[in-house]
């Protein structure tokens, strides 16, 4: 049994207490014990900042990306012990790929973007001057300095390494001191992540601390300068931020919580189509992927109604053939869920969705898994379910957090407009369809509730990274740093080594969207590569013109 | 207002947007787009002129001409030295100039001003003897609602004969709305 430590106030605590224990999502096992017990909370606030934040001030934005950049080296080394750790929480190998280097990928991403994209400076000047005054005495201009306070990371339990990267990075960046909250059911694989970064010996003391267990009563303790990063439930998220330290000192606070996404298929994506099997496959990875743990999987198939029962039949074959179990076991395309409270949470929350519609595939209570019991393990099946009625209300108001989506059937552009809003706001969404036509109404039609969406079809589905998980910094500006940098996760995919070279590019892969600025970053692609000469690094794909 | 990163393959991008994407078709319909006003006009409509030679002799006249006489371009020993060119390569304004010089459709008609250029990025020396192809693409159409003509931003890609961006730019005018214009149509 491990009782996991919290670092705070530049030394390493034990709690003063027995914890609360964190049990194998596969094996039921306990694996450690958690509790904040011990910290003291203002105490570590106070040390951010007045030891992190003062650090990482005397640093230049370019000196803050090169430690990054550093520690993700630091980082790739121990993967396979990060991997190992993942197993403990039902990821499958390639889940915990998806986590572990989908983090790195992510630190790294923001390392180079902060290269390329701000000064060497500690000052970023936004935007051109602006006369203010017709003799010309008078200008003005936006500057962004980093906030005096710290970034409180509160954490979900389903990217237990991505999540907290994808939040410290941007704060590093921005020169604000993080301190990270991990979700409780997988506090273990966060807190070795800690542990590896901060014994790199790379990030000034302050830059990051740990706070396993309860930080409830650190919120009286936040100021003006502080801010909040909150992922999880939307119950949770309403509750802090009702705190009244939040209220009154109008502390930023960012949530991101439920959503119900969905994916819409065209009409013109008949069965045979191309863009019928890539929405049928992109279902059913949704849904398996980390055992459908994923803010932003789908949980709402919009279809239309005349197509219904061919991609319900699509989709259920597919489903047959997904082996469920240990992510030791040979051949398992779906692990565990992150443990045994989780997986009574998804079926309470299927027994709601029940009243609105029909379980086409799989069973709640029951699942064979291969490699473990499946009893004592979280696991559950994929469970496809069919709303007959549009307008019920559970599909668009019930989230299962898990291996759970519902075919739900439409008429018109007009209807499934109207439907995708219903999810009240989502994180991504997409449109499957080589009409473009029908595309750009659609996109246009649910924009205003999505933080971002993928068009996906026969053209770009080979190189798209899918419904969940863009490549593309899909919701950010640096003026928004670290303030709003939530689950919007983005990967930087590398590609193998350039012929010739021996070195792999990052930046040459990085999907730059297209967009009126192309030949600039295009410029500043190839004067910033660092990884390999930079002449002969020839940015291609993403920031080339064509 | 809802920011929203929108994912798609060029040719959707293009529909969402309403602007030519890169990547995007292109349309050369054998009408040149600098005699289509503003009703006619539509983004991804383009031309595709070229290839001209670059000459020695071009280059130095181009330096004698405006007076732009930096070693790179003339002073062969020095040239070799720069860490960058390894030789004597055009001016860089040599090859803007030349652009023009081939998408340009020079008779009177719908486009009335060249306002400007941004996003100027020279991406591959020029050396004498290199081909230069460029292709013009309607970008961006911007009516004005109050002026009987609008803006329209083009995209331009210099490339040398090996298919090698050498400059990328946006070039900016101002055409018609119509063409020949109303006033005038009667006549």
């Amino acid at each position: 049994m491990t009782v996991l430590r919290s670092y705070a106030g530049g030394s390493w605590i034990t709690p003063a207490d027995e914890g609360r224990p964190v049990l194998d999502a596969v094996t039921g096992e306990e694996v450690a014990r958690v509790s904040s017990a011990g910290v003291d909370l203002a105490a570590a606030l106070d040390h951010g900042r007045s030891a992190g934040g003062p650090a990482l001030r005397e640093l230049t934005f370019h000196q803050r990306a090169a430690q990054l950049k550093a520690l993700g080296s630091v980082l790739r080394e121990h993967r396979d012990e990060l991997y190992a750790l993942s197993a403990r929480t039902g990821a499958t190998l390639a889940d915990a790929k998806f986590d572990v280097d989908g983090g790195i990928g992510v630190l790294l991403s923001y390392a180079s973007r902060a290269r390329r994209e701000l000064p060497n400076d500690t000052v970023y000047v936004e935007g051109p001057t602006e006369p203010l005054g017709k003799g010309g005495t008078f200008a003005g201009q936006h500057i962004l300095t980093p906030l005096r306070g710290v970034a409180v990371q509160i954490n979900a339990f389903n990217f237990p390494v991505w999540g907290p990267l994808e939040k410290f990075a941007p704060a590093f960046i921005a020169g604000v001191p993080s301190l990270v909250k991990p979700a409780t059911q997988t506090a273990y694989l966060t807190a070795r992540l800690a542990e590896l970064m901060i014994g790199s010996g790379l990030l000034p003391e302050g830059s990051l601390q740990l706070v396993c267990g309860s930080v409830g009563g650190m919120f009286e303790h936040l100021t003006e300068q502080d801010l909040v990063s909150f992922t999880g439930s939307a119950a949770t998220a309403r509750q802090l931020r009702a705190n009244p330290a939040v209220v009154g000192r109008s502390v930023r606070f960012n949530a991101e919580a439920d959503s119900l996404n969905c994916s819409i298929l065209g009409p013109d994506a008949r069965e045979g189509t191309p863009e019928f099997d890539l929405y049928v496959r992109q279902l059913v990875t949704e849904m398996t992927v980390k055992a459908g743990q994923k803010c932003t999987a789908i949980r709402r198939a919009l279809v239309p109604a005349v197509l219904a029962d061919e991609v319900t039949g699509a989709a259920r074959e597919r489903l047959a053939q997904v082996v469920v179990g240990s992510p030791a076991a040979d051949g398992v395309g779906m692990g565990a869920l992150a443990s045994l409270e989780q997986r009574e949470e998804v079926r309470r929350s299927v027994k709601a969705l029940l009243s609105g519609a029909r379980l086409v595939f799989g069973d709640p209570e029951h699942v064979d898994v291969a490699g473990a019991s499946a009893e004592r393990g979280a696991f559950i099946s994929p469970l496809l379910l069919r709303a007959d009625d549009a307008e019920r209300p559970e599909p668009h108001e019930v989230e299962a957090f898990g291996p759970v989506a519902t075919i739900i059937g439409y008429d018109g552009a007009a209807q499934v407009v109207e439907l995708a809003a219903r999810g009240r706001g989502s994180l991504a969404g997409s449109v499957v369809t080589s009409d473009a036509g029908f595309a750009r109404e659609v996109v246009l039609g649910v924009a205003p509730w999505h933080g971002r969406l993928l068009v996906l079809d026969r053209e770009d589905a080979a190189e798209s990274t899918g419904h969940g998980s863009p490549a593309s910094p899909a919701r950010w500006s640096w003026a928004s740093l670290p303030g709003t940098a939530g689950c919007w996760c983005w990967t930087a995919r590398t590609r193998p080594s350039r012929p010739g070279t021996g070195h792999r590019c990052r930046y040459s892969s990085t999907a730059v969207p297209a967009g009126p600025a192309a030949a600039r970053r295009w410029a500043a692609c190839a004067a910033s590569c660092t990884t390999c000469s930079a002449r002969r690094c020839r940015p291609a794909r993403g920031c080339s013109r064509r | 207002m809802q920011r929203t990163a929108v994912q798609a393959s060029p040719r959707v991008l293009a529909a969402v947007t309403g602007r030519w994407v890169p990547g995007a078709a292109r349309s050369t319909d054998g009408v040149h787009p600098f005699r289509k006003s503003l009703a006619e006009l539509r983004p991804g409509d383009a031309v595709v002129a070229g290839p001209r030679r670059v000459t020695m002799e071009d280059i130095e006249h181009f330096a004698e001409f405006t007076g732009d006489t930096f070693y790179a371009h003339l002073d062969e020993e020095a040239a070799k030295a720069n860490p960058l060119f390894g030789g004597r390569v055009a001016h860089g304004y040599l090859v803007v100039s030349f652009a023009a010089g081939l998408f340009v459709q020079p008779d009177p008609g719908p486009v009335l001003a060249n306002y400007g250029l941004e996003n100027l990025r020279f991406l591959t020396p020029v050396r004498p003897g290199d081909e230069l192809t460029v292709t013009l693409t309607c970008k961006q159409i911007i009516p004005r609602e109050d002026a009987p003509h609008g803006e329209v931003r083009w995209d331009a890609d210099v490339t040398n004969q090996a298919g090698q961006s050498v400059a990328t730019y946006d070039v900016l005018t101002l055409v018609a709305k119509q063409w020949p214009p109303a006033d005038r149509a009667g006549r």
